[in-house]
């Protein structure tokens, strides 16, 4: 009998890039299945190690990860995006969020966004936003429970 | 991409690389839908060796979609004929795995695919042909809905353990 480390969220260091990429390629693996306009390039398992390295090397992204033990079981990658004009001026947007299917219904993304909601706060950003695809139920039934709404919305069509 | 030059055959030995990697894809993708879905560990050798016999079998049909221009396997199809035992039409084809790939999503591959496995079934004796997935699968709900399949059987589930 042993205990399961506990799950902590802290922000990415480069000793989890390896971790990290293996997330990155299955968040990405997973969104093309929802729309093919997410088809992702033959490459991608070695193109998710050069975006996990870009992301932990770029001042105005943020990664968090939430480690079981020494494994990275799950991710958040936030970018801040500004618009002068409106009052509130900054967004901290998360771009990709991921939790391994085997560590799901236990929280772990709720901790990974209410983690990203204080640096946001840190980071004097008024709003928090995430973007999925339209047809990525998980996703909305995740985030309208934990108090996010609707806000914009994005259509598109082949060129 | 169009669907031009895709032609829809019965799978041979040399597909067995491709129509692999498409099978695990799809059983990784009921992995991310449902973590009771989780995957096995050889989940390729499995899916391969699943393939294979496959092959052997009089009684399954796999229908492999290839892109002939970028010689490329775009979908896969399989199906086996169960016979129902108790009930008329005794002979049914049941859906077990349909895969196409996400580029190649939203030209109607899916529906050839699941036409053609349709006429062979036919051929086959079938009299009914049904699907199962995971219960959370909502691009399977609308494909099979659209297509004019209704709910058949129910299966429940709990963890034996206490």
């Amino acid at each position: 009998m042993y205990a399961e480390p506990a799950i902590t969220v802290r922000r990415a260091m480069d000793s989890d890039v390896a971790g990290l990429a293996e997330l990155m390629y299955r968040f990405y693996a997973f969104n093309e299945e929802f729309d093919p306009s997410w088809a992702t390039v033959r490459n991608l398992r070695e193109a998710v190690k050069e975006h996990a390295a870009e992301a932990l090397r770029d001042p105005s992204s943020i990664v968090l990860v939430a480690a079981s033990g020494n494994s990275v079981i799950g991710y958040l990658r936030a970018a801040l995006e500004e618009n002068r004009l409106l009052a509130s001026s900054r967004t901290l947007v998360i771009k990709e969020l991921y939790v391994k299917p085997e560590h799901r219904r236990a929280g772990v993304a709720t901790l990974l966004v209410n983690k990203a909601v204080d640096e946001a706060r840190k980071l004097r950003a008024g709003l928090v936003a995430v973007e999925f695809p339209s047809a990525n139920k998980i996703a909305e039934d995740l985030y309208l429970k934990i108090g996010f709404r609707p806000y914009l919305v994005r259509y598109v069509k082949e060129a | 991409m169009s669907l031009e030059s895709i032609v829809v055959r019965r799978m041979s030995e040399g597909d067995l690389e491709a129509v692999a990697e498409l099978i695990a894809r799809l059983k990784s993708l009921n992995e991310e839908l449902d973590p009771n879905f989780k995957v096995v560990e050889d989940l390729d050798k499995v899916v391969r060796e699943y393939l294979e016999r496959s092959l052997k079998n009089d009684r399954v049909v796999v229908l492999v979609a290839e892109d002939e221009g970028n010689r490329l396997i775009a979908g896969v199809i399989r199906f086996e004929l169960v016979d129902r035992l108790f009930y008329e039409p005794r002979l049914k084809a049941v859906i077990t795995d349909l895969y196409v790939r996400p580029q190649y999503r939203r030209k109607r591959l899916g529906r050839l695919l699941v036409e053609k496995a349709l006429d062979e079934a036919r051929r086959m004796g079938a009299g009914i042909v049904t699907v199962v997935y995971p219960a959370g699968n909502r691009i399977a709900d609308s494909f099979y809905t659209k297509m004019g399949f209704v709910e058949l059987n129910k299966e429940l589930y709990r963890p034996c353990k206490e």
